[in-house]
């Protein structure tokens, strides 16, 4: 159990850091992430540049900093539209029921019947590639998901007696959603946002990986891996410092997603699904 | 049987309208392409400036002037038909192309698909077997490690290793078997950790219910408890799971593709985005959707097979 609890803590520093790596990137950055030094290109680690230089010379580390800025917040921001659309839709689906919410459901079907990342990538493709259109793709196509647990939690909430309770004493609908069932599912719902902040990250660094995303010179982790391809050969950390990145934060959002699984397993088995 | 007759024909009466739905959203991405078709395709040829009066006749050629009811219709109409339309950039039929490249898509999909089964149903079976061992602990350890490295920064670290130091494996192509090794790994590995994680959980959750317990009264051999009643009640998740994931990476190997250069339907979808060649989209996103859809479907039934609670419970 202890064990367990540190494991907690230091995914949850090092989230914190990578977010605070983020928010201060223009006063901890030593460099500016798009300063050009081409004679000093591909250069290994010095006192100058901790982590070396990428083909263009640009300071890696000063980019992996700024690259935070860009992964982690539009995956925050991106995953928070998501929620306000999903949660939403959910709750009224869930706490109209009858045929508003099978109309709903067959819409979260439709929706979710085409593979998220085609939908992505198609939706970013038509738009054109930017920060605007990421986050359009993002919520459109990863809304449904969301909201059908969302809804499915609400049923079964709905039901229970102190709803019944509340309504009887004369709340309003309102009143009861905002009261009494957002309070209780959203413990179950802290699991979902948290590995879909993990997968948004990744589609994130995927589109621009593509050129679908944030278009280069722009410093993010995905941008970062593209330019990589040609030169990881010749030195290794231009590919493998934005990858480690990546995959740390991803590994510390997994490691989270778990500790709240745990928890909640208290009291049912149902968080395994989540 | 009866009741599996209901539930299947329940089933599939709910996939039509999920299929018809998902022809409206695949038509409607078209409708929010930036730009104008047509100017688009006039301009195909970089060399050659195209006249006011071309575009307009070309506006008129695809319809685009019409209401977009009508132009749902008229797409409709040939889907039916099994015509997704012409490609804007070289008039090849959009169907026509994604069913010629859709061998190497299917290949390194069920290559990946049978790798993600068994990795995970072995590595399943092995960890509930041995809860709570150093093996289970360092799986585990393993697996969220395994987990957390994206695809596409896998399939980098396998061409380094695989074909830049130990030259044992091919970088890219699609002419031998060999050259699909790699693409696969990269897109099962993180999957069947998922699954080997699933497994393993849901089986740990079946073994402390009151049903296994009354096996081993009977005197059911270990094996026997494990294989017959536990491991077929945990699957249900597990092969949910492996199907959206086959389903999506039908849909989703566009990254993969790109990385390793392998001619299928995810190269042809970002080939058609970057001529903004709308309606190769629009056939690529139905085709991908029904795809995912129909494997889901699959799934479903398998489910209701091992787990008769599903069908019941309709």
């Amino acid at each position: 159990m202890k064990r367990k609890q540190v494991v907690c803590y230091l995914a949850l520093a090092v989230l914190g850091l990578f977010l605070l790596a983020g928010l201060a990137a223009p006063l901890i950055a030593p460099w500016d992430p798009n300063q050009v030094d081409m004679a000093n290109s591909l250069a290994g680690p010095s006192p100058e540049h901790w982590l070396g230089t990428d083909h263009l010379g640009r300071d890696l580390l000063s980019r992996l900093i700024y690259g935070s800025r860009s992964s982690v917040f539009i995956a925050f921001f991106a995953t928070g539209c998501t929620l306000m659309v999903g949660m939403t839709i959910g709750l009224i689906s869930g706490y109209l029921g009858g045929w508003p919410d099978q109309l709903i459901q067959a819409v979260v079907h439709i929706f979710q019947g085409i593979p998220s990342t085609a939908f992505v990538v198609a939706v970013l493709g038509l738009l054109g590639p930017g920060l605007r259109s990421l986050l359009i793709a993002i919520v459109v196509s990863s809304w449904a998901g969301f909201s059908r647990i969302v809804r499915n939690q609400v049923l079964e909430v709905r039901e229970l007696h102190y709803i019944e309770g509340a309504r009887a004493m004369g709340a309003g609908s309102v009143y009861i959603i905002r009261r009494h069932i957002l309070p209780n599912i959203l413990l179950p719902l802290l699991v979902l946002i948290a590995t879909r902040i993990g997968s948004t990250v990744l589609t994130v660094a995927a589109m621009s990986y593509l050129g679908l995303g944030l278009r280069a010179p722009a410093a993010d982790w995905g941008i970062m891996i593209n330019d990589a391809k040609l030169y990881y050969l010749r030195y290794a950390p231009v590919l493998l410092a934005p990858a480690a990145c990546l995959t740390l934060f991803c590994l510390s959002i997994h490691l989270i997603a778990d500790c709240l699984r745990d928890r909640l397993d208290h009291d049912d088995g149902s968080a395994r699904m989540l | 049987m009866r009741q599996t007759l209901l539930y299947t024909i329940k089933k599939l009466l709910w996939t039509v309208p999920i299929l018809v739905g998902i022809t409206f959203l695949a038509f409607g991405l078209g409708l929010i392409a930036r730009g104008d078709p047509a100017t688009n395709r006039a301009s195909a040829d970089p060399d050659y400036i195209p006249t006011e009066a071309e575009i307009q006749a070309l506006r008129e050629e695809l319809g685009l002037d019409d209401p977009v009811l009508v132009q749902y219709g008229r797409w409709m109409a040939g889907v039916v038909r099994g015509d997704l339309g012409q490609s804007l950039i070289d008039d090849k039929p959009v169907l026509g192309e994604l069913l010629r490249l859709l061998p190497n898509t299917l290949l390194l999909s069920v290559l990946a698909l049978a790798v993600i089964a068994m990795a995970g149903l072995a590595g399943g079976l092995l960890l509930a077997l041995f809860r709570d061992s150093f093996l289970d602990l360092l799986g585990r350890v393993l697996l969220v490690l395994l987990m957390s490295v994206p695809g596409f920064c896998m399939a980098y670290f396998l061409i380094w290793l695989l074909a830049q130091k130990l030259h044992i494996l091919p970088t890219s192509g699609a002419e031998s078997l060999a050259s699909f090794v790699m693409p696969c790994l990269a897109v099962s590995i993180g999957s069947a950790c998922v699954v080997i994680r699933l497994l393993r959980s849901s089986l740990l959750g079946e073994m402390s219910k009151n049903y296994i317990l009354t096996a081993q009264a009977k005197g059911l051999r270990r094996s026997q408890i494990i294989l017959r009643h536990g491991l077929r009640n945990a699957l249900t998740p597990s092969v949910s799971y492996v199907a959206n994931t086959f389903g999506g990476l039908l849909g989703g190997s566009m990254i993969t593709e790109s990385v390793f250069s392998v001619p299928g339907i995810g190269s042809y979808a970002l080939a058609a985005i970057n001529n903004r060649d709308y309606i190769a989209i629009q056939g690529y996103v139905l085709f991908t959707g029904f795809a995912f859809v129909l494997t889901c479907l699959l799934a479903d039934l398998l489910c209701a097979w091992l787990n008769p609670r599903i069908r019941l419970e309709g």
